[in-house]
């Protein structure tokens, strides 16, 4: 399961069908948040590209949408935060239980678009999920960027994602990674405040910037605006939409958000095209 | 492709052809006061002589004065509970140890011929096959659903009273999509059934039912038979420029408006032909051996049905019905290149509180100039 | 000093005019701060501002029975200090360098007297304090919102 660019274009035939997978390995980020690596159970893994998500099915409980966070090989990751039953009951799973994936599902992240550019991954909360195997790649595809930057800010120390990856990945000259947190706790002598605080300090050319951007609604608004007051155009920003999913195939018609199914023509999608939705409650 | 005049007393054979060829009717039929669709083996168990009153929150049915087999319009089903079903098994899982297996069930083809398809209603069918397999995945109970259905079409004779197919461009004349479509020809003179082919397999059909070959009086009648209906449709809408109106009406205070009414009852995606939301529903069986994915109807109107880390996205009427308006009239132009809705009125018919979406669209237009 | 030979924070100066960035050199000078150092108390009288060039510096609030917590850092490119500009002319927070830092220093005092008599430049420093006021408003205010928050409200 490498993740490649063009996979996203392969539908599978029996696209509500799950496939077994087995846990691996699992390890706790923070209180409510679990990262799982399963390997398929009967050799047919699957092909994504960052960004794009899978349908998650525990035995008896039920299936939610969850983005995959990266995966090499055989293994397939994904963090997944404690919000309801489902999700609960992925992150007290074992080492050689049984799941049930199918997908992946939805638009990737336009890193071919992004060939060239300067590359700014905005990420808040979990939102740095989805973001994280998008980083990889840039990683692994350096010298397809011009300078590559992270941000991120979550909500405490205690929160934070991916630590020692974080740290390692400071650590390297050829990307800028920053962090920050909204209340800091004892010991913290990094960033405290909203992840815009950060934008000052990367470095990015407004005129020639992708900018991939995953969190909460209201913190992909207000950094698409930051953005767009420094000069990144609507167009050139994208967001990861997040809806009510039953299906991931566009049929059930739960996730629809105006026009779009965010399970087919999202969820990523350029900020200029769902700006004005934003704005208007409950749409 | 051939037509055919076939006399009301050899209009059974009709149906006997079909059962004899191994297809099992669905037709017209009257159950509780209302013509609904269901299963059929004779000519008799259909609405003769009946016909229905209908208006925004009112359906009655009526005796004609003559015995027409075909003289009313639609009820309060429609064709999408055969092709896609309240409710389906998607898939069975079993769980042996820590193993899981994932079997699709057994799909056989059914047989099945639909008796008595509206114009309006083929243009829904065509819109649901566009929705199941048209659009990149394929549903594969839809298509099942839908292979082996032979289908008899029907011109209307009479528009209902919240009909508008004229204004959505479905109708009233059938014109494709079907197996053969028929048009009841019914005054003091005669009572005769002017029948064309569609398809080969209509062909084949046709060839079995005795009559006279079609002459230029036949389709002169069958012409002013299809004017009469067009020139008495209950509703009428006025579809220039409806998507960017919509879009540009999220903001009007009109859906305030219709919501201090809307009960959110659900009854109109229910009713509607094209309406296809469903939910997905899990469930284990005691000993824990065993689970099965299921899928049901589900409608947007439903509180949970933009549930979203914990709460709706959707929580007021008003928003619901903006929503379910918005995508029939204008999203579904963008996602399938044609309007969701085909002017059937069931919508109108069925709302317990009456509101009709002809006069909301009619009032967000007016509302949407004020504010430009 | 030459402020067009600064790291970070240009862009804080690129409205005003040769003049107005001469005379705002007239009054610079480059200082740093070792971590741990304070730059300004609370309350204290507000008589320099910054712009951050490396490192960063932590706002914070001191509260009996309880040590000081950073409510936000201001890094590289930053404005340190909004308060000089407006009456009382007292800092509201403590700010004191989370690490080594590196800052151009402003003679608050000189400046807001050359305000007086110029009203161009008034105005131009004005809408700089202004702007970054602004935009640490809309972020403490999202802040408020414990965005990463459970489901559970």
């Amino acid at each position: 399961m490498t993740p490649s660019l063009t996979s996203a274009s392969v539908r599978p035939v029996e696209a509500m069908l799950p496939r077994p997978f087995r846990v691996i390995d699992h390890h706790q980020e923070t209180s409510d948040t679990t990262t799982v690596i399963l390997e398929p159970a009967n050799g047919l893994g699957l092909d994504f590209a960052p960004g794009q998500f899978t349908m998650f099915y525990v035995f008896g409980i039920g299936e939610v949408p969850i983005s995959i966070a990266g995966g090499h090989g055989a293994t397939l990751i994904h963090t997944v935060r404690a919000v309801g039953a489902v999700t609960a009951a992925i992150c007290a799973l074992g080492v050689g239980d049984v799941v049930g994936i199918r997908g992946p599902y939805g638009t990737p992240w336009p890193l071919e678009q992004a060939e060239g550019r300067d590359l700014v991954i905005a990420a808040g909360g979990i939102g740095l999920a989805p973001l994280r195997a998008a980083f990889q790649y840039a990683l692994e595809n350096r010298e397809h960027f011009g300078h590559v930057s992270l941000i991120y800010g979550t909500r405490s120390p205690a929160e934070l994602l991916y630590e020692e990856e974080l740290r390692e990945w400071r650590s390297r000259f050829e990307v800028e990674v920053e962090v920050t947190v909204d209340r800091t706790a004892e010991g913290w002598h990094g960033d405290v405040g909203l992840v815009t605080n950060l934008l000052p300090r990367i470095v990015y050319d407004p005129d020639n910037t992708m900018a991939l951007v995953c969190g909460p609604e209201i913190m992909m608004k207000v950094v698409a605006r930051e953005l767009g007051s420094r000069g990144v155009r609507p167009e050139d920003v994208y967001v990861s939409l997040e809806r009510n999913m039953k299906c991931a195939i566009g049929f059930c018609g739960h996730c629809q958000y105006g026009p779009d199914f965010v399970c087919t023509d999202g969820p990523v999608v350029p900020y200029g095209r769902v700006r004005d939705r934003m704005r208007v409650a409950e749409v | 492709m051939t037509g055919r005049v076939v006399q009301r007393r050899d209009f059974g054979i009709l149906f006997e052809t079909l059962i004899e060829n191994g297809y099992s009717l669905i037709g017209p039929t009257i159950r509780d006061q209302a013509i609904v669709y269901g299963e059929v083996t004779t000519v008799d168990e259909l609405p003769i002589g009946w016909t229905d009153d209908q208006d925004a929150g009112t359906y009655r049915i009526r005796h004609r004065q003559d015995d027409a087999l075909f003289g009313y319009v639609v009820g309060p089903h429609s064709w999408k509970k055969f092709l896609f079903p309240p409710e389906s098994v998607l898939f069975r899982i079993g769980k042996v140890g820590d193993a899981l297996t994932f079997s699709e069930p057994e799909r056989p083809t059914q047989r099945r011929a639909f008796i008595g398809v509206r114009a309006c209603e083929l243009a829904a069918i065509a819109i649901q096959d566009n929705v199941f397999l048209g659009s990149g995945y394929v549903d594969r109970t839809y298509e099942n659903n839908r292979d082996g259905t032979f289908t008899v079409a029907v011109n209307c004779a009479v528009a209902g009273g919240t009909c508008f197919c004229v204004s959505m461009a479905t109708g009233p004349e059938c014109t494709s999509g079907y197996d053969l479509v028929v048009t009841e020809v019914i005054d003091n003179e005669r009572h005769e059934f002017v029948v064309a082919a569609g398809s080969t397999l209509g062909e084949q059909v046709l060839a079995a039912l005795p009559g006279r070959t079609l002459e230029d009086q036949d389709r002169t009648r069958v012409a002013a038979i299809v004017a009469g209906t067009t020139a008495n449709m209950g509703r009428s809408v006025d579809t220039t420029g409806i998507k960017e109106m919509l879009y540009a009406s999220r903001e009007s205070p009109r859906w305030a408006e219709v919501a201090e009414v809307c009960l959110a009852c659900t009854n109109c995606t229910l009713v509607c032909p094209t309406c296809f939301c469903s939910t997905i529903e899990d469930g284990a069986d005691l000993d824990g051996s065993a689970a099965t994915r299921s899928r049901r109807w589900d409608s947007c109107f439903a509180l949970d049905f933009s549930r979203l880390h914990g709460a709706p996205v959707r929580s007021s009427t008003r928003s619901r019905y903006r929503q379910w308006m918005t995508h029939k009239l204008a999203g579904w132009y963008d996602q399938f290149g044609s309007s969701g809705c085909v002017g059937c009125g069931r919508c109108i018919t069925w709302c317990p509180v009456g509101i009709d979406i002809t006069e909301e669209l009619v009032a967000l237009k007016a509302n949407s100039e004020v504010v430009v | 000093m030459k402020l067009d030979t600064l790291l970070a924070g240009r862009h804080l100066l690129a409205d005003l005019s040769a003049n107005e960035i001469e005379f705002l050199e007239s009054v610079a000078s480059e200082v740093h701060f070792a971590r741990g150092d304070v730059l300004f108390e609370e309350d204290a009288v507000a008589d320099t501002f910054y712009i951050l060039q490396e490192g960063t510096v932590g706002l914070q609030l001191t509260t009996p029975g309880e040590p000081p917590m950073v409510i936000q850092t201001l890094g590289s490119g930053d404005l340190l200090g909004v308060s000089w500009a407006l009456p009382p002319y007292r800092w509201s927070w403590q700010a004191t360098a989370v690490t080594d830092t590196a800052l151009i220093a402003f003679d608050a005092e000189k400046v807001r007297q050359r305000c007086e008599v110029d009203g161009r430049l008034a105005h131009q420093i004005l809408r700089l304090v202004a702007r970054e006021a602004i935009r640490r408003l809309n972020a403490a205010r999202t802040q408020l919102l414990d965005l990463y928050h459970t489901g559970d409200r």
